[in-house]
């Protein structure tokens, strides 16, 4: 074709070109809050276990998810080594507790870690450091992502959790997002005197398998040999039922789901109306190219071209704005909620299609008319 | 006076199929509102929903206890000092724990619920089912299960047989609750059961000197602030004493500010609001452009732009009235269907209705108002 229809279309009228694309961007900005809501609590989800050293996990068999986790007897933490491929087994203790605000005195929830010091399994190389720190008894480190209306904790603070008063010796950087909007690492004996648990019960036991060695297999091997009272997970494993909890069995999975659907739809609605709108405009016009000999399908590549244009500026245009707007939010709610590459072509991918079909619905008018009858 | 014409009337009428199509959309719209709107108040209400079942004017909770969906028990001797006030007739326990294990009867599988520990002698319970079971709660492990705990939980009809918490309990009733943010269904047992069920198999046990709400029911007649004021003046400060509408308010300051429910059902419900200007607009702006003629006409036989843009505009209500009749209705079986799979209680107020119809007129008056400047850019001996 060489008259580039499609783009001197969308020039003719820049005011309503600019109006139209700002009417998708605001549907597709939106459209990326709420996927980016959605992200955080699928991230939440298993923001603890990504940042555990491990590659198989003995868990209890009343395992729920990270908030309601049971416990599985030491013991079996110290058979684990015994089993072919595992090179070591750690235990890990994780309990929900309450933290004292340090001014207003009021309460809340936080999920006290605890290892032993010299252990320290956890894949932040901050954490690893500062886990010596925690060999005097009654001190913590304190997650910096802990929500600000928890008070402040800074280095020497003497704190009280659950009933026991406790110094920060230092902090790290973790964020555990929807499970809990506080946290606090501390050793395994600090562990069990703030939580009143005896140390014979571990909330979970942190296998690495020897290099080389399978975790699947290794996994199926830990299964057999151990007695009932634990159950053997990959990380994979572990990670999927994180997930399949937090979407399906609690309510947020629900509710962010939702939200991602409606905005998507109302994105999908919002583009094809104009798109639609602009076709109907120009009928017209097009009926004018049919009489003059240019066939219907080349109308119809104008038409997709246009809504192809509209939709990569309005996708183009809203990728910023959400960005920035993510970008706050997730400092103001401490949530991860930052646009990422994949995220962005999902959407560039959905709005195109969305483009098309409308394209294509609309064109499907055009097609059958006959030139004359346009002009109506 | 002559009669007026509906004209606004008979022009959406013109074309029977195009003004379903319109009404239709709108009432998309609409319905992506009742869902938007259903889902925050719903989600609120849950996390306050428990006290609606409890017979209490006041309560008496921990200092430290931030919301309702935390364990923070107090001794259950200031319940018995409340009572040493004139003002309070009644002051019941109730024992909350947040970690009863539950198995599904069916598939084996293990969730977390909430139960709640009554004294059937002295039972809080406004739930008629609740107290129509006391009796049958006396015996030992016995358990009322709430009938809109999600469905993975499994079969909960009575006579069913389940562990919970490691020990067998048989289900004696059902009653009427829901899910909220943190619990997915809730159980209903004696004082005696609890200590079984809310056993943490590591942690103390718990006790029933510990209890987590004093329920209080104060002397009729007697001013309810004063008689709070003396109830608080006699407890120790370890517990603070709230009257029902206080700890609501709490509780649900405690979920707007730790949750971001608020901003994203906002967020739905404005994008349902978008949704419904562009389309209410579009339905309203292809009126325009095919009747540009007789607009024309109408202008040239002299009415003013007053009266086309009230022409719009009327179109744009009536359109409104449709759409937001249709989606009332049919956001009855929406709720419905959306209650039963998520346990959310999806209430419809009146309060909350007109709330939805007020977006619904300002959306459409929105579009009418753009939709309006056409008709009035129509030039009369232009178009003929």
């Amino acid at each position: 074709m060489t008259v580039p229809f499609a783009w001197r279309n969308l020039t003719q009228n820049r005011a309503r070109t600019l109006v139209a694309a700002a009417g998708m961007s605001f549907t597709i900005v939106l459209a990326f809050v709420q996927m980016g809501f959605h992200a955080a609590l699928m991230r939440a989800a298993t923001s603890l276990q990504d940042r555990l050293d491990f590659d198989v996990i003995l868990v209890s068999p009343e395992y729920v998810y990270t908030r309601s986790p049971g416990t599985i007897p030491f013991a079996r933490v110290k058979q684990a080594p015994s089993v072919e491929g595992v090179a070591s087994a750690v235990p890990f203790y994780a309990k929900l507790g309450h933290w004292r605000h340090p001014e207003s005195g009021m309460r809340r929830e936080v999920m006290v870690l605890g290892f032993r010091p010299e252990d320290a399994p956890f894949l932040l190389p901050e954490l690893r450091q500062s886990a010596p720190l925690l060999a005097v008894p009654d001190t913590i480190l304190v997650d910096r992502v802990t929500r600000p209306d928890y008070g402040p904790h800074p280095d020497g603070m003497v704190g009280e959790l659950d009933w026991r008063r406790v110094t920060v010796a230092g902090h790290y950087t973790l964020g555990l997002g929807f499970v809990v909007y506080g946290c606090v690492a501390t050793s395994d004996e600090t562990w069990s005197r703030v939580t009143g648990i005896s140390l014979d019960r571990a909330t979970f036991g942190l296998v690495k398998v020897a290099p080389g060695a399978d975790p699947a297999r290794v996994a199926r091997r830990l299964e057999a040999a151990l007695p009932g009272d634990v159950r053997v997970l990959t990380r994979a494993a572990l990670e999927a039922h994180e997930r399949d909890y937090w979407s399906t069995s609690s309510s947020f999975g629900l509710i962010f789901g939702s939200g991602v659907l409606v905005a998507l739809l109302t994105t999908a609605i919002i583009s094809y109306q104009v798109l639609a709108t602009d076709i109907a405009n120009r009928v017209r016009e097009y009926a004018t190219l049919k009489a003059l000999g240019y066939r219907p399908g080349s109308v119809s590549l104008v038409v997709l071209r246009q809504g192809a244009i509209l939709a990569a500026a309005a996708w183009l245009a809203s990728v910023p704005v959400a960005t920035v707007l993510g970008d706050l939010t997730g400092r103001a709610t401490q949530l991860p909620v930052a646009m990422t590459v994949p995220r962005a072509l999902v959407v560039l991918v959905w709005t195109l299609a969305i483009a098309a079909i409308a394209g294509f619905v609309a064109t499907r008018k055009l097609r059958a008319a006959d030139p004359a009858e346009l002009f109506g | 006076m002559r009669r007026r014409v509906p004209l606004a009337w008979r022009i959406l009428c013109h074309d029977p199929r195009r003004l379903a199509l319109s009404v239709g959309g709108i009432t998309f719209a609409v319905l992506i509102i009742f869902a938007e709107v259903g889902f925050l108040n719903g989600l609120y209400d849950g996390q306050v929903e428990v006290l609606d079942k409890i017979d209490g004017d006041a309560f008496i909770l921990s200092r430290v206890k931030f919301s309702l969906a935390v364990d923070m028990p107090f001794p259950r001797r200031r319940i018995e000092q409340a009572l040493a006030c004139d003002s309070v007739v009644s002051a019941a326990p109730l024992w909350i724990a947040g970690g009863a294990l539950w198995r599904n009867p069916a598939d084996r599988s293990l969730h977390r619920m909430r139960v709640l520990g009554i004294d059937p002698g002295a039972s809080p319970s406004a739930d008629p089912e609740v107290t129509a079971r006391l009796e049958e709660l006396t015996r030992p492990d016995t358990v009322l299960v709430d009938r809109r705990s999600r469905s993975y939980l499994g079969p909960r009809e009575p006579g069913v047989v389940t562990e919970v918490s490691r020990r067998r309990f048989r289900g004696v009733g059902t009653f009427d609750l829901g899910t909220d943010l943190v619990f997915n269904g809730t159980l209903v047992t004696s004082d005696r059961s609890f200590l079984e069920i809310a056993s943490d198999a590591d942690a103390s046990p718990p006790r029933l000197e510990r209890v987590e709400l004093g329920v209080l029911k104060l002397r009729p007649g007697r001013d309810p602030a004063r008689a709070l004021e003396e109830v608080r003046a006699i407890l120790p400060r370890d517990v603070v004493v709230l009257s029902r509408e206080e700890l609501v308010e709490r509780e649900l300051t405690f979920w707007k500010v730790n949750t971001p429910i608020g901003a994203m059902f906002g967020l739905g419900a404005l994008m349902g609001f978008v949704v419904g200007i562009f389309i209410c607009f579009q339905v309203l702006a292809t009126e325009v452009t095919d009747q540009v003629r007789q607009l024309a006409t109408l202008r040239a036989i002299g009415h003013e732009d007053g009266r086309l843009l009230r022409l719009v505009l009327q179109q744009a209500v009536i359109l409104a009235l449709f759409g937001f009749a249709a989606g009332l209705l049919l956001s009855e079986l929406l709720y419905g269907w959306l209650d039963g799979v998520t346990g959310i209680h999806m209430r419809l107020t009146v309060g909350r209705a007109s709330v939805v119809f007020g977006l619904a007129l300002v959306m459409c008056a929105v579009s009418g108002c753009l939709a309006a400047r056409k008709a009035l850019a129509a030039d009369p001996a232009e178009l003929f």
